[in-house]
């Protein structure tokens, strides 16, 4: 047996943070849809510099967390700071300084992909001459050149990932929202963006990213937390798993990522007799 | 057709109506809006079934046999195309070929269900019950036969349903590819410069005649074959005639499998350079920073979306009917239907996207609430780019209209001319303010690729008809009664128009964000929700 790390569990109400080292600061996050409770007082701190990876069955409303994070939803109530400041839908400044994969890629199908990328960075503020640069050669390194005379619609799955993601970090932003980033990119695609990203983060830089891919975020997140219903399930530090050190919860002991997940949010093993 | 097809045609069939009855429930007041169409398509269909009827009654009654009746059912048959054209009628997106393959049907069987579904179509269903009409008229009053009559009545809608498939599957081909929309363009403006003159003066030089040698080539169309089949004269003028609509038939069969099947080469595809600062750039370019991204991408989306570049391609033609297609009016009465059609054209030039500036978005309508700007601004660029292309095509009607009225004779004069560019500044102006409220108060997923099929939402319908009922209504009323020196002396009263017009459309691009504030979530919710990949 491993000795038991000291995992440090943030639930439900976190230590009052020093706001110069803290990128994201939520409290009683909370958004109701009529009669849904879809988040439920969730409060949590990212550190600056760090990769979070914010976890949860479907429909668990990290979805509708990062939305709120992000700009995309209003919250019902419950406060986020950004970067040490208030955020809100209309912080258009604040916008700038961060950037999003939001869910469903929110890509415009009819662009092609050079026009696409332009128009987020002007809408960044970028100038021209950086645009035309940094386009060239995100589709360059992106292996869409080939294909960017393709409109979006016509990409796959995973080329059209790798386009949301281009245009998310094509400004340099503080802090990077990823929503389920990984899924359906190829291997070598997967490993270039995990590289991006590490480095991302050890420039001084923030990523929040959701995913199902857990083996992902057990070897790239520095913190992790479960949402469950809503509510924050678990909070704690995953990188000594890689150390062989274990994770704790209810008394419990894990030493996978994978293990914790489903002792939080159950694991189903229906049979299918027929099959 | 595979074994066990119409098993399986029929939960397709029932599907199709549950899903019409699904969308209707889905909003208040919607269900007696779906009665009241029902009802509404039911007195249609019996109207043209009374049409149809009278027609054969009349041809009996002047010993025409069947030269009204032939040309009642040209009528039908034109109408169905144009009605096709108009207003999109088509099977439903949840019937296209792609979204059948998920049933275990194979090719043939799909291209079948598609076009049974098809058929099904109210139009279908409305100019059907006409071409009964005359069936049973004419076994009725002209000794015809309803055995031979009915199925000569289902052969004719079978073919006109089929005419107007081959014929949406060809212009849905030509605008798919860059140089066949042009050329689609140069067609349709020579249509229109030269076309409508042509007609009607070689209708004026030839009169009756024309009408009589049209008739003997009629007789080798759907409508002439229907018509023979219903008159029952003779069986091999029966035989001959039913074998002819099989045939029609048969024929257009083949040609609509052969256009489905036919994928014209991609010019789009292949690497290169990328070219920076093109012309949707530059144009944005003159509207700022904040708002050119928006309008170059609202430019693009507006001249790549076929549905949009035929309306804006075919407004100059709806402005020349007035003139040309008209003959027989008084002059004051053509100039006031000018004018009420300068009005319509302007309002429905372009309209799938400027009453619903989001609808086509999909996802991507998520942008705009995470980017570092203001959403009305993506709204207000939509709305911009959308009135300068539509000004753009409008202006260039105006310069056909005067070049046209000059060649033909026609007295222009300073002050005819600016009441045209204020009717059509006023109705431009109008219509796009008109559309930001509908774009965010009634919204819908719009398909983009869908030439045919893309029915605007009710509230932004509404505005659309208004725009055409209204201002022609006002015309055919007022075109015998007011005379043009009288208009000329109120010259600046569509000015007037034209500076409330765009005094309130000036309004509406600020004052829309507060709505659009408070339906934000909604909006997204509706137009991403749908298209989630």
């Amino acid at each position: 047996m491993n000795p038991t790390p000291q995992i440090e569990v943030h639930v439900p109400t976190p230590p009052a943070p020093d706001a110069k080292t803290i990128a994201i600061q939520v409290e009683s996050l909370t958004k109701r849809y009529g009669d849904l409770l879809a988040v439920d007082r969730l409060s949590l701190e990212v550190p600056t510099g760090s990769m979070f990876g914010f976890l949860g069955p479907n429909g668990a409303g990290k979805s509708t967390s990062i939305g709120c994070l992000t700009g995309l939803i209003d919250p019902t109530s419950g406060s986020i700071r950004l970067l040490g400041e208030s955020f809100s839908s209309d912080s258009i400044e604040l916008k700038r300084r961060i950037g999003v994969m939001p869910e469903g890629l929110a890509l415009f199908d009819h662009l092609y992909a050079h026009e696409f990328l332009s128009f987020n960075a002007r809408m960044y503020g970028l100038e021209e001459e950086t645009i035309r640069s940094r386009v060239e050669e995100l589709i360059h390194v992106m292996d869409l050149t080939s294909s960017h005379r393709k409109r979006l619609a016509e990409y796959s799955t995973g080329m059209r990932k790798k386009i949301a993601f281009a245009a998310a970090i094509i400004h340099r932003p503080e802090i990077l929202f990823l929503d389920e980033p990984f899924e359906s990119i190829d291997p070598a695609g997967v490993a270039m963006l995990k590289d991006w990203l590490r480095r991302f983060v050890s420039g001084g830089r923030t990523v929040f990213m959701t995913t199902h891919v857990l083996d992902t975020v057990e070897r790239l997140c520095d913190d992790v937390a479960i949402i469950k219903a809503g509510r924050i399930a678990w909070r704690g530090e995953v990188a000594q798993l890689a150390a062989g050190g274990v994770l704790e919860s209810d008394g419990r002991e894990f030493n996978t990522l994978e293990s914790l997940f489903l002792h939080l949010v159950g694991g189903r093993y229906e049979k299918l007799d027929w099959l | 057709m595979s074994e066990g097809f119409l098993k399986r045609l029929l939960p397709l069939v029932r599907l199709r109506y549950r899903l019409i009855w699904a969308h209707a429930r889905t909003g208040n007041g919607k269900i007696a809006l779906l009665f009241a169409l029902y009802l509404l398509g039911l007195s249609l269909a019996g109207l043209f079934a009374l049409s149809g009827v009278g027609t054969a009654v009349a041809d009996d009654e002047f010993g025409q046999k069947g030269f009204l009746a032939r040309w009642m059912l040209t009528g039908f048959f034109i109408n169905g195309i144009g009605m096709s054209l108009l207003f999109g009628v088509s099977s439903r997106e949840a019937f296209s070929e792609e979204s059948l393959r998920r049933y275990p049907l194979d090719r043939h069987d799909r291209f079948w269900v598609r076009q049974i579904i098809g058929l099904l179509d109210p139009v279908w269903l409305i100019l059907g019950m006409g071409a009964i009409g005359v069936a049973i008229g004419m076994a009725v009053f002209a000794k015809g036969s309803l055995l031979l009559g009915l199925p000569g009545a289902l052969l004719f809608i079978t073919a006109n349903y089929l005419t107007t498939s081959v014929l949406l599957a060809v212009i849905g081909l030509v605008m798919q590819t860059r140089r066949g929309s042009a050329l689609l363009g140069v067609l349709v403006l020579l249509m229109i410069s030269f076309g409508p003159l042509a007609i009607s003066l070689f209708a004026v030089s030839r009169g009756k005649s024309l009408w009589l040698a049209l008739d003997r080539y009629l007789k080798f169309t759907p409508p002439g074959a229907a018509t023979l089949m219903m008159i029952g004269d003779t069986a091999p003028i029966v035989f001959g005639s039913a074998l002819l609509l099989a045939a029609w038939c048969a024929l257009l069969v083949l040609a609509l499998r052969w256009l489905e099947a036919y994928r014209p080469a991609d010019d789009f595809v292949g690497g290169g350079k990328i070219e920076w600062n093109d012309y949707y750039d530059q144009i944005a370019g003159l509207f700022g920073r904040g708002l050119a991204p928006y309008i170059a991408k609202a430019l693009r989306y507006h001249l790549r979306c076929n549905i949009i570049r035929f309306s804006l391609i075919t407004s100059p033609l709806l402005v020349l009917f007035g003139k040309f297609m008209m003959p027989g009016r008084s002059r004051r009465g053509e100039l006031i239907i000018t004018f009420a059609l300068f009005f319509i054209t302007s309002s429905a030039t372009g309209a799938a996207m400027m009453l619903n500036l989001f609808g086509y978005d999909g996802a991507g309508i998520r942008r705009y609430a995470v980017l570092p700007s203001r959403m009305v601004r993506a709204l207000q660029a939509g709305s911009i780019a959308s009135l300068l292309l539509r000004g753009v095509m409008m202006l260039f009607a105006f310069l056909v209209w005067v070049v046209l009225s000059a060649y033909a004779g026609s007295a222009l004069n300073l002050r005819m001319m600016l009441l045209v560019l204020s009717i059509v500044a006023a109705s431009l102006f109008l219509f796009n303010a008109l559309g930001l409220w509908t774009s965010v108060l009634s919204p819908k997923v719009a398909d983009f690729d869908a030439m045919w099929n893309n029915r605007l939402s009710f509230g932004a319908n509404v505005v659309m008809v208004g725009g055409v009922v209204v201002p022609y209504v006002v015309a055919i009323v007022l075109s015998e009664k007011i005379d043009p020196e009288t208009m000329f002396r109120f010259w600046w009263l569509p000015a007037l128009l034209m500076i409330a017009s765009v005094a309130f459309y000036l309004f509406s691009l600020r004052a829309v964000e507060r709505t659009l504030r408070g339906r934000r979530e909604r909006l997204i919710n509706l137009i991403a929700g749908a298209k989630d990949r």
